[in-house]
């Protein structure tokens, strides 16, 4: 049950840094679909090369929205998927997250910074970094704080820091069924 | 008397209509009929439902589409159209369709301005607007504030234009 939410966490970290737009499988297929991205201010770019946005953004995926101050993207050379992802100042996440094992999760959380490289694989969440998911079936919970948040897609390992030492995430089971036998989480 | 009063009269008037004349003279014979001269508006040229193919003299860019209504500025443009559809191709890089209801080309400053329910579409890239700036020559894109930006890995095929092309330059 505990790597089920750790799996969960990690991929939650990976739609929260790249605002659901760079989050693969390991087939490398861009999971989260249509990407749509506004402003405030005016956006610039290139249709072969990065685009950027400014002064309040906006992304949603998915029933995921993720705001920011700035954005910036790097797509692939194909066209199809990105090279890499940064969200600057005032991240915010917000909505539903259907998992791998179609449990949907609540989602909110925040950072300074967001981003995701996704020649690496690496996804990164810096500065006052707050993250909380609840299962809507269970009512069970996730939630990690930290001042950075990294993880390896590659090797599906990641890791939790505070002030250069490593913090656990909390698990919070959800209420027993009434009259039956309670589930703790693992 | 009267007589001479009439000479008088008519001399005077005579004098005032050749002094009027002498002011106006000769093109360019002075710099005051050079300042007062208002410079020739270039000729503009407007088509109906027109085929517009312009591209850089360097072959960099290159821009066709289907109007209805063109104006020609001058022997080079700009061109200034209306309810566009077209496709812009910079060398070296997939083409980017464009729809809007109008578009300003200036051929000469490497821009185009396009206005109004503004779509552009270049792979899996759609970006929404009411107005749009491009650099020609370098293909750069400022888009005006809360334009959309949509990415459809997937459904990144362009819009068949009417014409039956695929947005050839």
């Amino acid at each position: 049950m505990r790597r089920r939410y750790r799996v969960l966490l990690a991929a939650l970290v990976l739609a929260f840094a790249t605002g659901a737009v760079a989050q693969t499988s390991t087939t490398g297929q861009t999971a989260l679909g249509k990407v749509t991205i506004t402003s405030n201010g005016p956006m610039e770019g290139t249709f072969r090369g990065t685009w950027q946005w400014t002064k309040g953004v906006t992304v949603t995926s998915q029933g995921l929205t993720l705001t920011c101050d700035t954005l910036k993207v790097w797509p692939a050379k194909s066209g199809r998927d990105f090279d890499r992802v940064e969200a600057e100042g005032n991240v915010k996440i917000k909505g539903s997250y259907t998992a791998s094992d179609k449990t949907k999760w609540s989602v909110n959380g925040s950072a300074q910074h967001a981003e995701f490289d996704n020649r690496a694989r690496v996804g990164k969440l810096a500065g006052s970094v707050d993250l909380h998911a609840v299962n809507q079936a269970d009512k069970s919970a996730v939630s990690a704080k930290a001042d950075t948040f990294t993880y390896n897609q590659k090797t599906q390992t990641f890791r939790l820091d505070r002030n250069g030492q490593p913090v656990a995430m909390e698990f919070e089971p959800g209420p027993a069924p009434a009259g039956g036998k309670g589930s703790a989480g693992r | 008397m009267r007589h001479r009063r009439a000479i008088i009269i008519f001399a005077l008037l005579a004098l005032t209509a050749l002094g009027g004349c002498a002011s106006r003279g000769t093109p360019g014979t002075s710099a005051t009929e050079a300042r007062e001269r208002p410079p020739a508006a270039p000729t503009a040229t407007t088509m109906q439902h027109s085929t517009v193919k312009v591209s850089d003299p360097q072959h960099q860019w290159s821009f066709e589409g289907v109007a209805r209504q063109v104006t020609q500025t001058g022997t080079a443009g700009p061109y200034d159209m209306v309810d566009v559809r077209g496709t812009y191709k910079k060398a070296g890089d997939p083409p980017v369709h464009m729809w809007a209801q109008r578009i300003r080309l200036d051929k000469q400053r490497n821009t185009m301005v396009l206005q109004g329910k503004v779509k552009v579409v270049g792979g899996a890239v759609t970006v929404e607007g009411d107005r749009i700036e491009y650099n020609l020559k370098t293909g750069e894109v400022v888009a005006s504030s809360q334009t959309k930006w949509t990415f459809a890995p997937g459904e990144g095929k362009p819009e068949q234009m009417a014409a039956g092309k695929e947005g050839k330059p």
